[in-house]
């Protein structure tokens, strides 16, 4: 797998002349795989947010280097437009942003600024559209939507410039279980359809089990820990210890096996749980309690 | 005991033609900490915002503590009675050091100093935040400025606190300091406590629950009541606490369990008896059986 994004040792203050101000981003290497489906989890002020603005340019680091297909995006020349254009950054509470008239104008806002053909950018808003589940309100305000549609339409609006790498900050933060099920579901069909690097802030641990393939935890500023699901969830107490935690069933799981040593307690989702219990109680021919 | 807030028909409507609510009957109760469920839209900010007179019904009343919020004479009262946190933390925050924002309120009151003095420290020590008390907001994690803005509250000596999803910004350690103060003020000093929230484990340690939908009470009852019904839950949008999707697959796999598992304490009461016990201990301590 080749690197489509790579971090060489950034580090970022702000405010670094005022005593006392730490890095909010400090020493971090990273690489990132084209094609990956990447959660990054930490708490509030762990530098998270600062780390992903490094991505597609928008703070540039005090020392370090940021790469995209290999090239520096702070060497003289470089053209940060097509930095831009490959990496879209969802903000957190995207549909803030929203403004336009309908929606079909505020999705098409992106590749109207790319130069692109009148027919280019039409086919675009409506696979944008399409992913998000927009298309029948296309000709709507943006405004007369609910909180969910609003969401998915500022999302269509980074879709529809097509960018190779999706970072998205919390996006199903604030929604209903079935707002944050289809915006999940969105970046999950994006990711798979157009082979597409995602980057996914969040503070569900259950999302991020659902749909990660690999976990980057940040504290301090600095890379904690970086591995699989499973790899990352296993190390529960550590990550407890920097206000992190575990999908809630692996909880009940390990408390369950503090009595039932052979439990399988590294399940992160509800229904490999449910098998693994089920797997135990078989073995003890107890169906009943 | 007597109703703190009570809507006797309450229509309200934002344009005149859809209604946000309608005909809600609803009394919560002196001390009674109560969880208002509903997807994005189905009109809980809505009710929480006719508690305290920042909307005023279409047509029926809203009473708290028997004041009709209709009668504007009365709206200072029934803002001193009930006070609201809402979900950003960052727009709800005023000053520049943590205890001059909790002593917000009372200054515009113009709360004689000694007395605030004593108002402010009792409010941070409550929510655990007394160390930070001449620290600058923005310091502050998500977690904590929300533990702030409840203070900034509780420094007026509410009956009532109204809480309109306000961890849906945090991290884990955040969400649960804020749900863990909400339910001290609750159980040690009596504060009823209305929180909307999305987090469907967090509405089941309320003692009831009171789903919306579409603008109407879809459900009204404890929670292990209102959790037990899986599909009804799910039709309206929403989900059930962790250990209650935990029971649903298990009962699917042949698994009989109680009804009304909605914790990790009722999930790990319900299995450790078949679980925590091998085979062979089972036969030889037949005799308990």
């Amino acid at each position: 797998m080749s690197a489509v994004l790579r971090a060489e040792n950034i580090s970022y203050t702000y405010n670094p002349g005022i005593p006392g101000s730490k890095p909010a981003v400090d020493g971090v290497s990273l690489e990132i795989g084209e094609g990956e489906f990447i959660a990054v989890i930490g708490h509030t002020g762990s530098g998270k947010s600062t780390l992903i603005q490094h991505f597609n340019g928008l703070l540039r680091p005090q020392k370090g280097r940021v790469l995209f297909d290999g090239q520096d995006i702070w060497a003289k020349g470089y053209d940060l437009r097509a930095l831009r254009f490959g990496v879209g950054l969802v903000f957190q509470y995207p549909e803030y942003q929203l403004f336009e008239e309908t929606v079909y104008k505020d999705i098409a806002f992106g590749p109207t600024n790319m130069s692109l053909s009148e027919q280019e950018i039409h086919r675009r808003v409506l696979d944008a559209a399409g992913f998000v589940g927009a298309g029948q309100y296309l000709d709507s305000s943006p405004f007369e939507l609910s909180g969910g549609e609003k969401r998915r339409v500022a999302i269509a609006g980074v879709l529809a410039m097509e960018p190779r790498v999706l970072i998205l900050d919390e996006p199903a933060a604030g929604l209903d279980p079935r707002g944050k099920k289809a915006a999940f579901e969105l970046i999950k069909n994006y990711h798979e359809s157009k082979g597409a690097t995602v980057i996914v802030v969040s503070h569900s641990m259950e999302d991020v089990a659902e749909y990660a393939k690999r976990v980057i935890v940040i504290n301090r500023g600095q890379v904690f820990c970086d591995g699989s699901v499973p790899e990352v969830f296993k190390r529960a107490r550590e990550l407890s210890d920097i206000g992190l935690s575990i999908p809630a069933v692996t909880s009940i799981l390990l408390r369950l096996k503090e009595g039932c040593p052979e439990l399988n307690a590294s399940c992160y989702d509800i229904t490999s749980a449910a098998d693994a219990i089920a797997a135990v109680m078989k073995e003890r021919g107890a169906a009943l309690c | 005991m007597s109703n703190i807030i009570s809507f006797k028909n309450v229509l309200f409507s934002y344009n005149g033609e859809q209604e946000a609510l309608h005909d809600i009957n609803l009394n919560i109760q002196k001390g009674e900490f109560v969880a208002v469920l509903g997807y994005n839209g189905s009109g809980k900010s809505t009710l929480a915002k006719l508690i305290n007179a920042i909307l005023l019904p279409g047509s029926g009343k809203v009473l708290v503590d028997g004041m009709d919020t209709n009668d504007e004479s009365l709206t200072f009262e029934i803002r001193k009675k009930v006070g609201m946190v809402f979900q950003n933390p960052d727009n709800q925050i005023v000053a520049s050091t943590v205890e001059e924002d909790v002593a917000f309120a009372l200054e515009n009151l113009g709360v004689e100093s000694s007395e605030m003095r004593r108002r402010v420290d009792s409010a941070l020590e409550t929510v655990g935040m007394s160390e930070y008390c001449n620290y600058a907001p923005h310091r502050l994690s998500g977690g904590q400025k929300q533990r702030v803005a409840i203070a900034g509250v509780l420094a007026m000596s509410p009956q009532c606190i109204v809480l309109d999803e306000p961890t849906a910004m945090l991290d884990p350690r955040g969400r649960k300091a804020v749900i863990d103060t909400a339910l001290s003020l609750n159980r040690e000093k009596g504060i009823t406590i209305v929180l909307i929230t999305h987090f469907m484990d967090e509405a089941a340690l309320a003692d009831r629950v009171v789903v919306l939908s579409g603008g109407r009470i879809a459900k009204n009852g404890p929670p292990r009541e209102v959790f037990s019904d899986y599909d009804g839950m799910k039709q309206l949008g929403l989900g059930v606490p962790v250990a209650a999707e935990l029971a649903q697959e298990l009962r699917a796999r042949g698994i009989n369990l109680p009804r009304g598992i909605i914790t990790p304490d009722d999930m790990v009461e319900a299995l450790s008896p078949c679980l925590w016990r091998k085979p062979d201990e089972r036969s030889s301590a037949g005799g308990e059986y």
